[in-house]
């Protein structure tokens, strides 16, 4: 599989977060880019089909992107999914929650379109290794 | 109170991210997975926070209690008929029951009031990225223009000459020279679509105002609507009796706001409105 069939699931509330986040993807080359609305919503597409990234908002209704990252972790279908949690939290505290429960990479918001690049690289680097 | 306030700088937060991803990863090294992480099965949403059961005041009340009580505590000097005595608690119990209220009240109002501040900060917050992200679109559309500008007038400039060139009114050196002139425009389009490019993804990532200024205003709706419910908690409890009877029964069954749900709301709008009204407001 090339680098660029990569089968993203972007995961946030806003549908312009959303979008954006899809825009930027296919900038740097991703076209397979599907959205889900909240963690429910997400973890229902994961287990339906198959995804090779998760980009994730962390403040969403119903099920948020921790919770939904705990789930993926504990998952054994879905645990070596990489995780990229793109958020406004911005706090110590939820940072080092975050890198604890096993998220791939974190960026805060607002984010710039070489931010969002320069960790997706990192972390498909690690997976490489 | 912007999401970075009290936070510190992205750039080292996320630094500090990696760092603790790396550690973790040395730490497993060799054994390659990832880290187990208890997951939470139950994501049961708690009930809202309107739900608290208001307690009911069924104390067993035994009136020979009362007096045997009364009889051992208080002695008069003169033998107090027990109207009398009724009448006394009954002063005391409505002092005690106003004193209290008052504190009651007075909390309410320091923390209706509380919300005021946080309010206008939040807002304050959404006028400034709201602000920034018009001047963002707006600074890219007005760089862009020109750069467009420029390639259609070239581009007609062009065309006119090489319609000139197909009713032979050009001569050789005429025709070299716009075979130049259409190679360099070649060459510069892809450099000006590149750069409009740009700018069109500018305008594209100033609108993630709306995801952070979404979030402030959905906290104010909760803010301005647990406000309205504090005041008319307040107004409630000061209404005179008789009001009180007509109007409080549906109120005083809690606030039962449910911002998630819009359609409740909306019902709870029109009891509020009735409650008003009902109060002469």
């Amino acid at each position: 599989m090339g680098f660029e069939d990569t089968r993203f699931l972007v995961v946030d509330d806003f549908s312009t977060m959303r979008r954006i986040l899809r825009n930027l993807l296919k900038e740097l080359g991703f076209m397979n880019v599907k959205e889900a609305e909240d963690g429910v919503d997400a973890l229902a597409m994961l287990r339906a089909e198959k995804f090779d990234f998760v980009v994730t908002d962390w403040n969403m209704p119903n099920m948020n992107g921790m919770e939904l990252l705990q789930v993926i972790r504990a998952d054994e279908r879905l645990k070596h999914l990489p995780v990229l949690m793109v958020t406004a939290e911005a706090k110590r505290d939820n940072i080092i929650m975050a890198a604890k429960a096993g998220a791939s990479g974190y960026v805060i918001k607002p984010f710039t379109a070489a931010k969002l690049d320069e960790k997706l690289m990192k972390i498909f680097q690690t997976m490489q290794e | 109170m912007t999401a970075n306030s009290d936070t510190g700088d992205s750039e080292d937060l996320e630094a500090l991210f990696d760092s603790i991803v790396a550690a973790n990863r040395k730490a497993e090294m060799p054994a390659k997975g990832i880290p187990a992480v208890s997951a939470k099965a139950d994501y049961a949403v708690s009930s809202p926070a309107g739900a608290e059961a208001i307690s009911s005041k069924n104390h067993s009340y035994h009136p020979e209690d009362f007096v045997r009580s009364v009889s051992l505590t208080h002695k008069p000097t003169i033998a107090a008929q027990p109207s009398d005595v009724i009448d006394q608690i009954g002063h005391l119990t409505r002092t005690l029951h106003d004193a209290l209220r008052d504190l009651g009240l007075n909390k309410k109002i320091e923390k209706a009031a509380s919300s005021i501040p946080d309010a206008r900060d939040r807002l304050n917050y959404v006028a400034t990225l709201t602000h920034q992200a018009a001047e963002r679109v707006l600074n890219a559309t007005e760089a862009a223009q020109p750069l467009v500008e420029k390639m259609e007038v070239d581009a007609y400039r062009l065309s006119g000459q090489w319609q000139l060139m197909f009713e032979k009114q050009l001569d050789v050196e005429e025709f070299k020279d716009l075979a130049m002139q259409t190679r360099v425009f070649l060459q510069d389009v892809p450099k000006q679509t590149k750069a409009t490019h740009a700018y069109l993804m500018e305008i594209m990532m100033a609108q993630d105002f709306q995801d952070l200024t979404g979030q402030v205003i959905k906290k104010i709706i909760d803010i301005t609507e647990n406000l309205e419910q504090q005041l008319l908690a307040l107004l409630l409890e000061n209404a005179p009796a008789r009001m009180k009877a007509d109007q409080g029964a549906g109120l005083l069954n809690g606030p039962a706001i449910n911002p998630g749900v819009r359609k409740d709301a909306a019902n709870s709008q029109n009891r509020v409105d009735d409650l008003l009204e009902g109060l002469g407001f």
